[in-house]
């Protein structure tokens, strides 16, 4: 039976910076993913990935990540994609610093 | 403590320059990042889940004054301000911009150290418990 599809994301990393992004709807790349273009269709999110690996002088490693609708928009389903929103978990610095 | 024969001083120059091309290629499209994730790993530079990380090879965990000074000058000028010293006594910087890279090479490369052959199947800093 093939498996059903959840809603993605697109994510990938900043070629300059290395920094987490995530792709809008209106083809920007945003280091905030609740701006993120929530994907609720296969094909769509098929396309979005090719547009995404498109553009290799902006992104590198564009991939599908799950994730679920809310009211603060997107919101990751894998602990992985929750570490890559808010930045290391080890200790307070990166990302999570610099937003506080 | 190890100091560069004048062939080493020429040969760390030509592989930061070569790297130096390599990252110009990458950024104007001239490379594939497929053709270029071999050249940076090489080179010492990773891409993990946060940001690119840089390993600076520190061999036999040694260092003097001038090393420390110039790992901290790096720090400050092209990181967070701190550096992460590994289990096999290298360093590693977690914020480097891929841009500011090879210059970061030609600092190192200042007080003879570089990032050579930090990652993959390479000779590594040996450790034991």
């Amino acid at each position: 039976m093939p498996k059903v599809f959840t809603p993605k994301v697109v994510t990938a990393n900043a070629l300059i910076e290395g920094d987490v992004v995530y792709q809008t709807a209106d083809d920007r790349w945003t280091r905030n993913l609740a701006e993120a273009e929530l994907i609720e269709d296969e094909d769509l999110a098929k396309l979005r990935l090719t547009q995404a690996e498109g553009q290799p002088d902006e992104v590198v490693g564009a991939y599908l990540a799950d994730a679920v609708r809310s009211k603060n928009g997107p919101q990751p389903t894998h602990f992985r994609e929750d570490f890559r929103r808010t930045g290391p978990s080890n200790y307070f610095h990166g990302k999570q610093a610099e937003l506080s | 403590m190890y100091d560069y024969t004048e062939f080493d001083a020429a040969f760390v120059a030509e592989r930061n320059r070569q790297f130096r091309a390599q990252v110009a290629r990458r950024v104007a499209g001239h490379l594939t990042e497929e053709e270029f994730k071999p050249l940076r790993l090489m080179n010492g530079l990773y891409l993990q889940l946060h940001a690119y990380m840089l390993r600076v090879a520190i061999p036999y965990g040694t260092l003097d004054s001038a090393k420390m000074r110039q790992l901290a000058y790096l720090a400050e000028r092209w990181d967070k301000g701190y550096g992460h010293f590994t289990t096999r006594q290298n360093i590693q910087y977690n914020w480097p911009k891929l841009s500011d890279v090879p210059d970061m090479l030609d600092a190192l490369a200042e007080v003879g150290m570089h990032a050579i052959q930090t990652s993959g199947n390479t000779i590594r800093n040996v450790t034991a418990d």
